[in-house]
């Protein structure tokens, strides 16, 4: 397998007003929380939150592109957010290949998102290799 | 480790993995009698049972056991082996 434990897999992305709105519209989730600040702060937040989701699509985008074989499909994603994200945040993604679990052909990363030294998210993928 | 313990754990895991805490699993339970057991989540049990019970399947283990007590029999065997 042309993965191996230990392996690390990083990049940044800047969390764009557009990615956000296209989520939203895209998804049809126009909860307040997500589009009106005054809302975001009555509950606690200092602006509108990114939805989380946004970083799946992230994952995504480290299965389908960051990693060195092209047959790949996520076979499942745990996600644990521990703070908000919010436009024109840029999150560094870093991905640890945790296990390679050869005859059932699955890698499993584990990954955390991180702004600064916050960290917003963190889980665990199970990619398998088609 | 006997079989029976290992079904018990075993039984845990295919709970945790298809998220069904009521799920009754038995020697002789087959895909076929479990709903959300297909081809993808059963790569899922698989990975789950590896990491759990610190055990590797071979290539022709992967479809190869014809019922869950079977499995358990194996898996029995390679805690023993090593």
């Amino acid at each position: 397998m042309p993965i191996s434990p230990g392996q690390i897999f990083e990049r940044e992305f800047h969390v764009t007003e557009e990615v956000v709105t296209g989520f939203g519209q895209l998804f049809r989730d126009q909860n307040p929380l997500h589009t009106d600040t005054g809302f975001a702060r009555d509950h606690g937040f200092r602006d509108r939150v990114v939805y989380g989701n946004v970083l799946s699509g992230y994952l995504s985008y480290l299965v389908g592109e960051m990693l060195p074989v092209k047959n790949v499909a996520i076979l499942s994603q745990k996600i644990n957010f521990s703070h908000a994200v919010y436009r024109g945040e840029t999150l560094k993604l870093s991905a640890t290949v945790s296990g390679v679990f050869e005859e059932t052909g699955v890698i499993e990363l584990k990954f955390k998102f991180h702004a600064g030294a916050e960290t917003k998210a963190r889980g665990l993928l199970q990619v398998k290799m088609l | 480790m006997n079989s029976d313990q290992v079904l018990k754990d075993v039984s845990r895991i295919f709970q945790e993995v298809l998220d069904d805490e009521g799920l009754a699993i038995e020697r002789q339970t087959t895909a076929d009698d479990v709903d959300d057991w297909d081809s993808l989540t059963h790569i899922q049990l698989l990975v789950a049972i590896e990491k759990g019970f610190k055990v590797r399947f071979k290539g022709n283990e992967i479809q190869g056991y014809a019922n869950v007590g079977e499995m358990c029999d194996a898996i029995v065997a390679k805690l023993n082996a090593n």
